[in-house]
């Protein structure tokens, strides 16, 4: 490494978090740790019916006999489970507001904070927020324009009380509890989340979206999202993440299940940009994430597109069920991980119908000391006749001290079913380096552009809303150590 | 036989008997392996096997009748029989071949423990009844070819180790001519010194009532080079795991394999290429052809340190199923610590290329022979550096088992 690259390096390594604040408002939350006492006051605060709270004791149960998975790449200390806050709310949320001017101050105050003023966006972009602030829904917009379509879009929690038979049927229907020891501990404490239902035929007009924030210290969030697109329809969500600066490693479990019948569309995008931690690798945020799509109709499709930049440790993999004939399902990553921080992501996609076809891009950018894994299946059963995978996973390394690693698992049962696989890894090239800066631009420069250029065709996937925030995230997080 | 009685009854034979410090070690690995204490993450050597299952086997094993042989071609030309394990001590100005005596534990104990928690290592170690030293000496220009005979119930549990010295040229081929029922756990240590070139071929031929268990581990140190290439057209079980260590700047390593599989058998193969040193190259491929119900892995596993700056690492896998009810496993796997690299890998599994096909077929050739030239053509490339004798051996192999493919 030449001198003004690891100049820069320094540089930018003393860049803090730009989103680490923490707003001041009391939170109202019970006893630290988990037990069933813990799961009958989340319900009882969200009065919820019987037969939810049934369900999550059930779960509970489930996940007191399981052990976390270890198969990822991942190093952290064991996670006391005993040591976390299962519910915190704001205070005075008991009762929800009715519109923006109802909500306290402080709040719009943190999102102004983050760039998403609620109000303006309401006007501006089209867009319907449903913000997550811990764990109660404050304030959902656009609501009333999307009732007319028949659009169902609003917290989980909300849809338990409305929509009961659709939840009853759906929820936990792509991710069983008792898959892993997150997905059974989410389906114990979720505490809110979205809940999407795009009716027969429908076009959404306008893309959907959640902020998540966590907040009080040492809570652990667990998110839950449910999104079904019935026959015929399309939906495109959006969920981006951001939280602020703490010392303590906090816990995030979130679980998101889409279900697309027949002819049926999602589009689900990410930006994920929490915490990851100093540049020592104190703090951050343990993200592990268990998102997962049903292609349950004929032609249905499913897309996953996400920027991931923060977390000290991510665990996700966004995966597709391709059930029905001729389905789709699609997923592109971008995962930059700096200092300390490590990656294990990538996605799953199980072929069961015929003609189904995926796709894969992954893009995984290495700086600091971090450990950036790429982890994807592509499996075709017996009875995936014509079935077809395309996967490209490259990775780009930045110093000495990171690491790439690529770990694709590729089964195939069928003999007419065609994958395949292609994956590299290098450093930045020269010559494109070389190139631009002949022509004038800075060794930061030119690094960024030829960054950018290398996840052009992940973010150009992004919905305009949301490119040009993923694009910000990507320089921002480079200029942490970028020479 | 269950795994205990073998222990108890043959892990006191024919090598290191009366060495206290190779029974201790046997009793401790014998332990770990019926406790089950191996780490399972990432450890392809107990992926679809089950511990007691690989622990029954028939334990046989006896000091030969038969003679084995070294006939000296010509002066470059050696043509090396081990019978059931055994080979004939020798040595003359180029090579020197002995049989493990007592004297050898400590090197048994020292080798390279590389092999990553595998258990049929562990088992080779805890029965191991023969082993074999090969020196070859600097400056030789040598073919060897050594032909593995094994009689009818044999197990096999055989530690070899291989020193090329500096500079010498030689091309090392490896025959299995397994007979009945036989169970051959062979693990090569192979050290490959300064500016050696080495061409190793291993072809793998037998019925289906053996089987083989192959695992080399290759240390290559500067400026050599080391090609394997193996062919599997047996209809028994093979294991191929086939490790190398690039320790030396500019060494460079190719671990290359063909395997044909029909009815039901099975195969499980594994590269991994270790870059230690700067400026090396390594190249992993493996190619299949699966028909009827048989079913194989290939896990590959290119892992580069932080100091092996300029590496190049190559990977690629192709399978193509014939039929509905064979099924291929692939996982090609990079590690990568250093910045300054060119890595890649690539995989793909299909069928026969319809469109290949049917130009073949619109100009009048039948289907069989037209499935005949697409396979052929398949593994044309990995047919090019060999001799024409092996040449000749794998055509046979391959006519055959393009003949025994189904006529439809």
């Amino acid at each position: 490494m030449d001198t003004e690259t690891s100049q820069t390096l320094d540089k930018y390594a003393q860049d803090k978090y730009k989103y680490g604040f923490v707003t001041e408002i009391d939170s109202e939350k019970p006893k630290k740790g988990l037990d069933e006492k813990i799961i009958k006051f989340i319900s009882n605060k969200k009065k919820e019916p019987e037969w939810m709270l049934n369900w999550r004791l059930n779960c509970y149960k489930k996940w007191l006999k399981m052990n976390d998975p270890q198969w990822a790449n991942l190093k952290f200390p064991k996670i006391d489970y005993q040591d976390i806050y299962y519910y915190s709310a704001p205070k005075g949320f008991e009762k929800k507001p009715k519109d923006l001017s109802e909500v306290d101050p402080k709040l719009i105050e943190t999102y102004n904070k983050l760039g998403i003023p609620l109000e303006e966006q309401k006007v501006l972009a089209g867009v319907a927020v449903d913000a997550v602030f811990d764990s109660v829904s404050v304030a959902t917009t656009y609501k009333g324009e999307l009732e007319k379509l028949g659009i169902v879009f609003c917290s989980i929690s909300e849809a338990i009380q409305t929509h009961p038979e659709l939840v009853k049927k759906y929820l936990g229907s792509v991710i069983p509890p008792g898959d892993h020891s997150f997905s059974a501990l989410n389906s114990a404490v979720f505490t809110d989340g979205s809940f999407v239902y795009i009716p027969e035929n429908v076009k959404c007009p306008m893309e959907l979206s959640t902020y998540f924030r966590i907040n009080a210290e040492e809570t652990g969030q667990f998110e839950r999202t449910l999104i079904i697109a019935d026959k015929g329809s399309y939906v495109s969500y959006l969920e981006g993440c951001t939280a602020p600066q703490r010392d303590t490693n906090q816990l995030h479990a979130a679980n998101v299940e889409l279900i697309a019948l027949e002819n049926a569309e999602i589009k689900y995008s990410t930006v994920q940009n929490w915490y990851p931690g100093d540049e020592d690798g104190k703090g951050g945020i343990y993200n592990f994430v268990t998102k997962r799509g049903l292609c349950k109709g004929k032609n249905s499709k499913i897309s996953w597109t996400q920027v991931e930049t923060g977390s000290a440790v991510t665990w996700k993999y966004p995966s597709c069920i391709l059930k029905g004939d001729n389905s789709i399902g699609e997923f592109y990553s971008v995962a930059i991980t700096n200092n300390f921080q490590q990656a294990d992501t990538g996605t799953k996609m199980t072929h069961i119908g015929k003609n189904t076809r995926s796709k894969i891009i992954s893009k995984g950018i290495s700086l600091g000391n971090s450990q950036n894994t790429y982890r994807g299946n592509v499996s075709f059963l017996r009875k995936a006749d014509k079935a077809r995978n395309y996967t490209q996973c490259d990775s780009l390394l930045v110093g000495n001290k990171c690491g790439a690693h690529t770990i694709p698992y590729i089964d195939s049962k069928n003999n007419s079913a065609i994958v395949e696989h292609e994956a590299s890894t290098s450093k930045i090239n020269e010559d494109q380096l070389y190139y631009c800066r002949q022509r004038g631009l800075t060794h930061e420069e030119a690094v960024s552009l030829i960054v950018n250029g290398f996840c052009k065709q992940v973010l150009q996937e992004l919905p305009m809303e949301f490119a040009v925030e993923a694009q910000k995230l990507v320089s921002i997080s480079l200029e942490g150590s970028v020479g | 036989m269950t795994f205990e009685n073998n222990f108890i009854n043959h892990s006191k034979e024919y090598i290191f008997l009366d060495n206290e410090t190779i029974l201790n070690q046997r009793e401790k690995v014998f332990k770990k392996i019926i406790q089950k204490n191996y780490d399972k993450k990432n450890n392809e050597s107990l992926k679809n096997i089950t511990i007691s299952e690989l622990g029954k086997f028939n334990y046989f094993y006896k000091p030969q009748k038969e003679d084995p042989t070294i006939s000296l071609i010509d002066n470059s030309n050696y043509e090396i029989r081990v019978i059931n394990g055994i080979c004939k001590n020798y040595e003359d100005d180029n090579i020197e071949i002995r049989n493990f005596t007592n004297l050898d534990f400590k090197r048994f104990l020292n080798q390279d423990k590389n092999n990553f928690d595998d258990i049929i290592i562990d088992i080779n170690n805890v029965f191991l009844n023969s082993g074999i030293f090969f020196n070859i000496k600097s400056e030789s220009r040598l073919n060897i070819r050594l032909i593995h005979d094994t009689s009818d119930n044999f197990t096999i549990f055989q530690n070899n180790f291989i020193n090329f010295k500096k500079n010498c040229e030689v091309q090392l081929e490896d025959h299995f001519h397994l007979k009945h029922n036989s169970i051959n756990n062979i693990n090569y240590n192979i050290e490959v010194e300064e500016d050696a070139i080495i061409k190793h071929n291993i072809f793998q031929n037998f019925s289906n009532s053996n089987k083989l268990y192959l695992t080399s581990n290759t240390v290559c140190k500067k400026n050599s080079s080391y090609n394997q290439n193996t062919y599997n057209f047996s209809a028994g079980f093979v294991r191929n795991f086939h490790h190398a260590h690039l320790n030396g700047e500019f060494a460079n390593a190719s671990l290359k394999g063909c395997f044909f599989l029909k009815d039901d058998n099975a195969c499980t193969n594994k590269t991994n290429i270790i870059h230690n040193a700067e400026n090396c190259v390594s190249n992993q491929t493996y190619k299949g052809i699966l028909n009827n119900h048989s079913n194989a892995n290939y896990y590959s596993n290119t892992f580069v340190s932080e100091n092996a700056q300029k590496t190049e690492g190559y990977q690629l896998s192709k399978g193509i199923l014939l039929t509905d009810n064979c099924s291929f496993f692939s996982k090609p796997e990079l590690r990568i610590f250093a910045d300054d690299v060119k890595c890649s890998h690539g995989s793909t599994i299909g069928p026969v290329d319809e469109s290949a096909l049917y130009y073949l077929r619109s100009r009048g050739i039948n289907k069989n022979q037209a499935m005949k030239m697409i396979i052929s053509s398949f593994i044309e490339e990995d047919l090019k550096n060999l001799d024409s004798e092996s040449a000749k051996i794998i055509s046979n192999n391959l006519s055959d088992y393009l003949n025994s493919l189904v006529n439809d």
